[in-house]
């Protein structure tokens, strides 16, 4: 072999060992923040509500104004109703809410409530993070109040990039391999899966990568944004985004309709308004930044009307230059924002498909070292294997138990999102510990740990809420039904692997008996 | 879970080979060490100082809008990270992967500020 | 209606274009038919593959346009791909009729001695 290729071999044994993990948890949590929505709607029932013919700003503002009240700089964002979040989600800085475990920490933390689509009224505190902990761990590892979690996660994506081209690089014999999948030969099939779905998933696996890199350039290149201007530190903003803002007056003032500035905004682009955000609420200064629907096309687009709250006036249409939208349209093309079911899903199940490509990526790492470990006494293998179950079974495990918690613990606790959080990490080390305590059975008791967690799943939602799936079908709630049906489904799978490995275990068990 | 042989007995069959032995430049520990720091952050801040270097030298040398020349120095910066990254566990030289990337870091990023402040010096 | 028919369309085309790449190998030409192949595949099926594929890209901008229609079809292509390798791990005896229409004589009977698993590769 020569020594490049030892080198790809090399390099993508390791980075595969020490990053795996991550990027598992990275494209699990990914794969289902397409549906991170729905996964809200069945997390927070009260907010499973009929989506209203037409929604007023007007009616919603009072509630949204409160919310923000009290702290540096007062803004709220609002996104309006749409046909998988029927409420308003009102997005605004706070030093608390149910997930925060400790209130004078400083700094402030985005804080998320719902408004009745209808009345503008505020909804009572849904006491969780719902979706949006599994979608903000996917590219953040959740950390609320410090941005450290964005840094591991863009190392883990660079270091896929790299595990995709190595692991190309290496590869012998791909067009005689293209269709290749030998499940029966236990050695042979982790490693034909494996180059089956990274081949083949190629396209999918490095665009969703670096697509998602891409996305925070500016977290992760601020240097090359800063330096060609200068003494000028805020160039790059001002001329590529040229967004609007101003201090506060100090002088209370009343706004004007925001119905009628949403109006004026839809009139000129065409498409109706999707977000809203009020800077310095019920101030001479305050303003306001709409952002249309965006829905329609792959750029996350991200242009904006500036209107002047008291007065209704446009102050200022911010538009994308050329650059900044193709960085728009990369960062679309990860976010599928646009409406196209077949796509999401195909999203999902390719996402879902990168899991099984790492899972695969792990086993054959294991079944090519078992027997030389097991004869020369190392405990790589030993290890490794713990940290797999732990980290693919493992994980699933933890998110099963999230959405158990979150049906089991009663709404009026103190800390209740902190504790469902507490519950998946809980889950997650348990899983680790168990798959180290007991490798034999260790993958078997996980699949049907997995497959019990997610029918109680199924059962408590009907059980605290009323909406059984025949309730939801029939009432065309596709968000929940959606959960429900993907979590028998998943059951189902568990179930079945776990029948597969216990006649396995009992196989193995026989033969060397 | 033997498969047999006495315990103690090391077994000579080919499955208790190793499956694919490290290439000589990748067997000392402290090179890889070495070769790790390097690939994961000095490639990093080589590939951030090419990129601040290529949109200052895009940016004056066609006259295109200069956060035009950022954003296109940034998408690209992605894959030379990518490149350089990988080129320091494959390059046999340990000296060479060193100096290349730290040294390329340092003096793209100087170069870069160097040409700004002329310009901005001589405008 | 119509939009679930061009659905499967773009689902099924490039689906049935792989299958045809796939059986042009011997390896699982021999998985679908049990036997060994004695002739190469006919020119016309590497043609044929190509179009059924491009006739899934053709669909899918019909339906979406062209950035939305390359998207769905490249989603579309891993997908259909991983199709084919699972339909010839697990019943690799369904393509059997097309295994004999890209490659005509049929060929001598698979590994002597024995029966032979139908998605035997080696």
């Amino acid at each position: 072999m020569t020594p490049f290729r030892a080198s790809m071999h090399w390099l993508h044994t390791w980075v595969g060992i020490a990053l795996g993990t991550l990027l598992f948890a990275i494209f699990w949590t990914g794969s289902l923040s397409v549906f991170y929505k729905e996964i809200d709607r069945w997390m927070m029932p009260m907010t499973r509500l009929e989506l209203p013919a037409s929604v007023s700003l007007d009616a919603m503002r009072p509630a949204a104004d409160a919310l923000a009240h009290g702290t540096n700089s007062p803004h709220w964002k609002v996104y309006l109703p749409t046909a998988n979040e029927p409420v308003h989600n009102v997005i605004f800085q706070s030093k608390t809410d149910s997930a925060t475990l400790f209130p004078d920490a400083p700094g402030n933390i985005m804080a998320r409530r719902f408004l009745d689509p209808n009345t503008g009224d505020l909804l009572e505190d849904p006491g969780t993070l719902g979706g949006d902990f599994l979608y903000s761990f996917h590219f953040k590892l959740s950390m609320r109040r410090f941005p450290v979690g964005y840094y591991p996660v863009a190392l883990a994506g660079m270091a896929m990039l790299a595990l995709i081209v190595s692991g190309i690089l290496l590869h012998g014999r791909i067009i005689a391999n293209f269709f290749l999948f030998r499940r029966q030969k236990r050695a042979r099939a982790s490693l034909d899966l494996h180059n089956a779905v990274g081949i083949l998933g190629l396209p999918f696996h490095f665009l969703i990568t670096l697509t998602g890199l891409i996305f925070f350039y500016n977290l992760h290149y601020p240097l090359a944004l800063s330096i060609p201007y200068g003494e000028d530190a805020g160039g790059y903003n001002r001329e590529a985004i040229a967004a609007y803002a101003r201090p506060e007056a100090g002088i209370p003032a009343e706004p004007a309709s925001l119905d009628e500035m949403a109006a004026e905004a839809a009139r000129i682009w065409g498409r109706p308004v999707g977000t809203v955000r009020v800077y310095h609420p019920g101030d001479k200064n305050a303003y306001a930044l709409m952002m249309p629907r965006d829905d329609g096309a792959v750029s996350d687009v991200r242009d904006s009307l500036f209107f002047d709250v008291p007065s209704g006036k446009l102050l200022h249409n911010q538009v994308a230059k050329p650059a900044l939208a193709t960085e728009r349209f990369i960062a679309g093309l990860h976010l599928i924002h646009f409406r196209h079911w077949p796509v999401r899903w195909l999203y999902f199940l390719l996402g879902l498909s990168g899991c099984v490509l790492i899972a695969t990526g792990f086993l054959f790492w294991l079944e090519s070292r078992r027997k030389r470990h097991a004869a020369l006494g190392l405990q790589g293998v030993r290890f490794v294997e713990g940290l797999t179950v732990g980290s693919t079974t493992g994980v699933i495990i933890a998110t099963l138990g999230y959405l158990v918690a979150n049906r089991l613990l009663p709404s009026t606790m103190p800390v209740r999102a902190a504790a469902e959080i507490g519950c998946f990490y809980f889950g997650w080390l348990a899983a680790y510990a168990h798959a180290w305590l007991r490798p034999g059975s260790a993958w078997y008791e996980q699949a049907r740990t997995i497959a019990v967690l997610a029918v109680a799943a199924v059962v408590l939602n009907a059980a605290t809420t009323g909406d059984h799936l025949l309730r939801t079908i029939a009432r065309g709630d596709w968000a929940v039904a959606g959960v429900d049906m993907m979590l028998l489904v998943g059951a189902g799978i568990a179930a079945v692997s776990a029948r597969a490995l216990s006649h396995r275990q009992i196989a193995k068990v026989r033969q060397v008996a | 879970m033997r498969s047999g042989a006495g315990a103690g007995v090391p077994s000579a069959s080919l499955s208790y080979a190793v499956p694919h032995p490290a290439p000589d430049h990748l067997q000392n520990p402290w090179a890889i060490a070495v070769r790790v720091v390097t690939a994961a952050v000095g490639s990093y801040f080589a590939s951030s100082g090419l990129a601040a270097l290529g949109a200052v030298i895009l940016a004056f040398a066609t006259g295109i809008e200069r956060s035009e020349a950022v954003m296109v120095n940034v998408l690209a910066a992605f894959l030379t990270y990518l490149i350089m990254a990988m080129w320091a566990f494959c390059e046999r030289r340990l000296p060479v992967v060193v100096i290349a990337i730290w040294l390329g870091a340092i003096a793209t990023h100087a170069l870069a500020v160097f040409l700004v402040s002329l310009a901005a010096a001589t405008a | 209606m119509r939009d679930l028919l061009v659905l499967g369309g773009i689902l099924a085309l490039p689906y049935a274009g792989f299958c045809v790449l796939a059986l042009c190998q011997d390896c699982h030409w021999t998985a679908a038919t049990d036997r060994k192949p004695v002739t190469r595949p006919h020119w016309l099926a590497l043609i044929l593959a190509a179009l059924l594929i491009a006739g899934g890209l053709t669909l899918s901008i019909y339906r979406d346009g062209i950035v939305l229609g390359l998207i769905f079809w490249v989603t579309v292509l891993t997908a259909s791909a991983l199709a084919v390798t699972f339909t010839l791990s697990w019943r690799a005896e369904c393509l059997r009729s097309l295994a004999y229409a890209v490659r005509w004589r049929r060929g001598t009977a698979a590994q002597g001695g024995g029966t032979v698993k139908p998605n035997a590769h080696d």
